[in-house]
């Protein structure tokens, strides 16, 4: 029996220097960027995406393109449908629909979105600050929260705007009251969640503050879930501003919103039918990009995410 | 084999389900729309033309009034005073639907109901013609010194303020129908809440009334006339989208549909049209605004008004301009006012010249050196067909060079702001109580309670004076003529159009009356072929 | 269970109390008169604002009104003079309901049918289909869908009535119209689920031991895959509800969407004050049964 003898010579030195031990094989990605790479790969999400961004940007720079304004009466050219002059045609009064359409999604989308933001805002204030700090407060707060849920919404916010009197002010005022407390309670889940974990732990026993926590450590944490939310609630607002505004008491002529633009249309619907599609297919397209996008961000940003869809 | 059993009970069923949908009974129902439900059918309380309509077919009062014709109803005949002041009705031998006879005693208490200021009504005012109405309704004498009174069973004494030739035909309308006492007692305030709820004396009984859904009403049995009834009931169907409703009639659902002004192009060849007998018109805010005082200033202001064009780009022709006030339909002595008493005050297009001067006169007189100073604010609802009217009128008013800003309100805030005299100008109107031109012109007397604009003229309100009390038809309507000639000269208003509706009816029906005064569809004698 | 009882229940009474105070003033804030008229003098109105009890302060009409509302009276229309918004509700509920079950099973059912269809087809066709009817259903606003299917079902191929609701065949342009789009959550909710599920081990497990497909299903995941479905039972009713406003105006359906619509519009306080608060009572009530249900049919889930 030979034993083979394990000398240096059996190694090689292959040179192993400080550098090579640091080099980096596959770029280091952070959450965001990984997030970014998984939405991409996602083609129906970035469809929705790329919609959204095609109609922000119709929105901004539609109504630019004509020379129409959108609340100008032309009583010779009344009822016409879509035709050079008139791309989408124009309605009972003769303003033009394509004007009015992207001035409505001015309304639309910027009621939707800041509607949603200041949802989010609340949201995130009272959620944390009671999560947080649990106790009493949070007791109170989500007694309150448990009263107030279960009013029908929709009913208090439309004798809201009967009050207030129609426009964008009151819409926003009254879209903040439906969706106050879904984000709410959304907020305060996530901070009961994220309150336990190491990271807020050792932030305490470094002796951070307790605002420092909550803004530094749990809100940046919970944003990625945060933005998903939003995306997934813009159409819910959206869609209460149609139904609002079509019921007849959201925004009225000669504003208009996709909602109310439909609700026109809808008077005149046997004779003049396209009247109403424009609007409903531009709604329509925007809560569905929307959704897409939602679902994508949520697999994108926590692919284990098992929310619930509110 | 299998296959073919089912086949065959399939085929059965269905061939029962068309058997069931086909046949139609050979019943003759007349159907149509409303665009709400009736709020009430206690005539008393009634307030909407929809719920007078349907009334005029299953009440009756003392005379029966089709289409601006006075006919006897539950009234056989009557007798006027001299002084014109009382009229004396003898009634007829006629049933309640619950076998109970109708009797004076049934007049009296309605009437007496209807200026009650406990119950509240909203048309008491129709009743202030009869002596000490107003004083009733304002609780300064008590109902039974109003000047109704049952001499006996059958026999029925009205006294009234003034005399008032309109006031026959008045009497056909749903506020002065009769209701037993001991009936509406026994209901308190569930009386009219349902058609098991009320006592009926006309050509249909309401058999049922499915709320905000349908009436369905069948022909009485009982009533005296029961020979001119031909239909064997008919279906009030609630369809509040009009756009259903149309669809429903091309279906063959309806029989009769009113189209609305925004379908009217495809349906242009298909309608007829009828005048409602509204009248739409400016209110000028004369004891308000500072610059609207001037006589001159609004006489600028209508005259520069392209009437025709007006109706075309805002209408699209189906209404008709209003170059005068009172509506030319109405009757007359022996014709219609405007057959007796034709005028065409405002021409039909704009007179440019004309207006101009009178702006400069305006001017001269108010201390101004140019139109620009003069800002006025244009008040209209909030309904994009208010908005083309007012955006026309202030294209057309700014051709002068005064500055006019639109303001669009809800409908109701409009009512109060116009009752509470906080406006300039005002798109308005008025649709007729009864048939006369009164019914127009006396709004504008200086102490009306509907004369939110303040117009306050002398010889208008003598004239007017003069009408009411004079005795002598012709005197009489002459007097009315020269009292719409003052308020046209004067430019109280601005009369702008009459309106005309569109309608659609199935070709079977004949015999189916639409007037302006009362049922505004009116099928006690129609028939379906 | 009982603790949990009496909690929901005490914060249900607390809901209504604050949603009818809340209603109530704002009813009395909206800007408008609910007599004014086009032939309505000072005086016609005095008498109506006294038959009314609106002539007397403020506090004591919200004191009455309470009293009578705990003797279940809600007093009279403004609009309907003789009739008593019990009666409109009792008259109108009815048709709501019947509309609103229908659409409610519809989506049930048809939502758990796509959902699970797309589960079990994943990545093939069928998966696809249903997604984007799934997608399509949630974007499309019910009233918008509403008229499409008047138009083509009722108007251009008249294969269905355009409105009412006296048999079978009228209701079901209504009912799709309600329902697709709480259908096309619930079948997004169950086809998530559903798959997770397929993919945890007791289903492998099962599968091994040689269970059958649909045995798996009915046995193991359906119990678990319908939990959150359960979850959004309440707001979906809210949102049934809300959309038989739309969807009853369309067809014409005497329900009591159609006379909310019109009651805030006509300022008919002891109307819209009634049936807000049948409507709340309603919501409060679905939302207790649901919760409810969430803690029998799943315990590990913790009723917070």
């Amino acid at each position: 029996m030979s034993r083979e003898v394990i000398s240096e010579r059996s190694f090689e030195h292959i040179g192993i220097t400080l550098e090579k031990t640091q080099e980096i094989r596959r770029p280091n990605l952070t959450y965001w960027q990984d997030a970014w790479r998984r939405l991409k790969q996602n083609r129906v999400a970035l469809l929705g995406l790329i919609i959204i961004i095609i109609y922000i940007l119709l929105a901004i720079f539609g109504p630019l393109i004509v020379s129409y304004q959108y609340q100008d009466i032309n009583p010779a050219r009344m009822n016409q449908f879509i035709s050079k002059e008139h791309w989408f045609g124009t309605d009972r009064l003769g303003r033009d629909l394509w004007v009015r359409n992207w001035m409505g999604a001015r309304i639309s989308l910027s009621i939707g979105f800041i509607a949603t933001i200041i949802n989010a805002f609340i949201g995130a204030v009272l959620g944390s600050i009671s999560g947080y700090y649990g106790g009493k407060l949070d007791l109170i707060l989500m007694r309150i929260i448990d009263v107030l849920y279960g009013i029908p919404y929709i009913i208090v916010a439309i004798l809201v705007m009967v009050v207030l009197g129609a426009g964008i002010k009151s819409l926003i005022i009254a879209l903040v009251i439906i969706g106050w407390i879904g984000s709410t309670r959304f907020a305060r889940g996530q901070v009961l969640q994220l309150k336990e974990q190491d990271f807020v732990a050792s932030a305490k026993v470094l002796g951070s503050s307790d605002f420092k926590i909550i803004f530094k450590h749990i809100l940046p944490n919970m944003i990625g879930l945060l933005v998903t939310n939003l995306t997934m609630a813009v159409p819910r607002l959206i869609f209460a501003e149609a139904f609002l505004s079509y019921i007849g008491i959201g925004i009225k002529p000669p504003e208009c919103s996709w909602g109310s633009l439909a609700k026109a249309g809808a008077e005149v619907f046997r004779v003049y039918p396209y009247q109403m599609f424009i609007p409903a297919f531009f709604v329509s397209t925007t809560m569905l990009a929307l959704n897409l996008l939602g679902d994508g961000l949520r697999d994108a940003l926590d692919p284990k995410f098992r929310g619930l869809l509110k | 084999m299998r296959i073919g059993l089912r086949l065959t009970i399939l085929l059965s069923l269905l061939l029962v389900c068309l058997i069931c949908f086909n046949v139609q009974g050979a019943e003759k129902i007349f159907r149509y729309s409303l665009r709400a439900d009736c709020s009430t059918l206690d005539p008393q309380l009634a307030n909407s033309q929809d719920t007078s309509t349907v009334a005029h077919h299953i009440y009756e009062g003392l005379i029966r009034y089709t289409g601006g014709e006075i006919k006897p109803g539950m009234a056989k005949n009557w007798e006027v005073s001299a002084d014109g002041r009382v009229y004396t009705f003898q009634l007829r031998e006629a049933k309640w639907s619950n076998g109970e006879p109708v009797t004076a005693y049934d007049f009296e208490y309605g009437i007496r109901r209807l200026l009650d200021p406990q119950t509240g009504s909203y048309y008491s005012f129709a009743g202030f013609i009869i002596k000490n109405g107003a004083k009733v309704n304002r609780g300064e004498l008590p109902v039974e010194e109003l000047g109704v009174k049952a001499i006996d069973a059958k026999t029925l004494r009205i006294e009234l303020e003034q005399p008032a030739d309109y006031f026959l035909a008045y009497t056909g309308f749903v506020s002065f129908y009769p209701v037993k006492k001991d009936y509406v007692e026994k209901h308190g305030k569930e009386f009219a809440a349902d058609a098991d709820k009320l006592l009926y004396n006309g050509p249909f009984i309401l058999k049922e009334w499915r709320h905000e859904d349908r009436l369905i009403l069948v022909k009485n049995p009982d009533y005296w006339n029961r020979e001119t009834v031909k239909l064997d009931g008919a279906e009030i169907i609630i369809v509040t989208d009009a756009n259903t409703a149309v669809s429903m009639f091309e279906n063959g659902i309806l029989d009769l549909v009113d189209v609305p002004t925004a379908l009217i192009e495809q349906y242009r060849d298909d309608v007829e049209f009828y005048f409602s007998g509204a009248d739409d018109f400016l209110k000028y805010g004369i004891d308000t605004n500072p610059y609207l005082k001037n006589t001159n200033l609004r006489r600028a202001i209508n005259y520069s008004i392209d009437r025709e064009n007006f109706i075309k780009l805002t209408t699209n022709d189906i209404y008709q301009a209003g170059t005068r006030y009172v509506i030319p339909i109405v009757s007359g002595v022996e014709k219609s006012y405007g057959e007796e008493y034709p005028l065409q005050f405002y021409p039909l297009k704009a007179d440019l010249k004309l207006a101009e001067n009178y702006l400069k006169q305006a001017l001269d007189e108010l201390g101004l050196n140019s139109p620009a100073e003069i800002e006025l604010e244009f008040l209209t609802t909030d309904h994009d067909t208010s908005r083309i009217q007012a955006e026309v009128l202030q294209h057309m008013i700014q051709q002068l060079g005064i500055k006019v800003e639109i303001r669009q309100v809800t409908y109701k805030q409009r009512l109060t702001m116009e009752a509470e005299h906080q406006f300039d100008m005002v798109f308005s109107g008025w649709a007729p109580d009864y048939d006369d031109p009164l019914t127009y012109l006396e709004l504008w007397v200086s102490d009306g309670p509907y004369n939110h604009g303040g117009f306050n003229n002398q010889e208008y309100d003598a004239l007017i004076k003069q009408a009411i009390y004079e005795t002598d038809q012709r005197q009489r309507m002459d007097a009315l003529f020269a009292a719409e000639k003052v308020l046209l000269e004067e430019a109280g208003i601005c009369p702008l159009q009459f309106r005309r509706i569109p309608y659609m009816i199935n070709p079977r029906v004949k015999g189916l009356i639409r007037y302006y005064i009362g049922a505004r569809e009116d099928f006690v004698t129609a028939d379906i072929f | 269970m009982f603790k949990y009882l009496m909690k929901r229940f005490v914060i249900s009474i607390l809901t209504l109390f604050v949603l009818i105070t809340v209603v109530w003033i704002l009813v009395r804030l909206v800007p408008g008169d609910p007599f004014i008229g086009e032939k309505v003098t000072p005086q016609i109105k005095l008498n109506m604002i006294r038959y009314y009890g609106f002539d007397q302060p403020l506090y004591r009409q919200y004191l009455i009104y309470l009293r009578n509302l705990l003797k279940g009276d809600l007093g009279y229309s403004l609009k309907y003079r003789n009739v008593t918004v019990n009666k409109i509700l009792a008259d109108s509920f009815p048709y709501s309901a019947s509309l609103g079950i229908r659409s409610l099973l519809f989506a049930l059912v048809g939502g758990i049918l796509l959902g699970t269809t797309a589960a079990f087809n994943r990545g093939r066709f069928l998966d696809y289909f249903c997604i984007i009817i799934a997608i399509i259903g949630v974007s499309v606003p019910d009233f918008i869908l509403g008229y499409l299917l008047q138009f083509v079902f009722g108007i251009r191929l008249k294969w269905l009535p355009v409105a009412q609701w006296q048999g079978i065949k009228y209701t079901i342009l209504p009912v799709i119209g309600l329902g697709t789009y709480t259908l096309a959550m619930i079948s997004r909710l169950m086809r998530t689920n559903m798959l997770e599920v397929l993919q945890q081990d007791y289903i492998k497990t099962a599968k091994s031991k040689g269970l059958s497909t649909l045995k798996i299903i009915l046995k193991h995941q359906l119990r678990n895959a319908i939990i959150p479905v359960i979850t959004v039972l309440g707001p979906t009713t809210a949102a049934i509800l809300t959309g038989t406003f739309v969807i009853e105006s369309i067809f014409s359906i005497p329900g009591m969407g159609k006379y909310y619509v019109t009651a805030v519009q006509n300022l008919d306080y002891s109307l819209i004050l009634g049936m807000t608060i049948f409507y709340g009572f309603f919501l409060v009530v679905a939302n207790a049964i649901v919760d409810l249900l969430y803690g029998i049919i799943d315990p590990r889930i913790r009723i917070y």
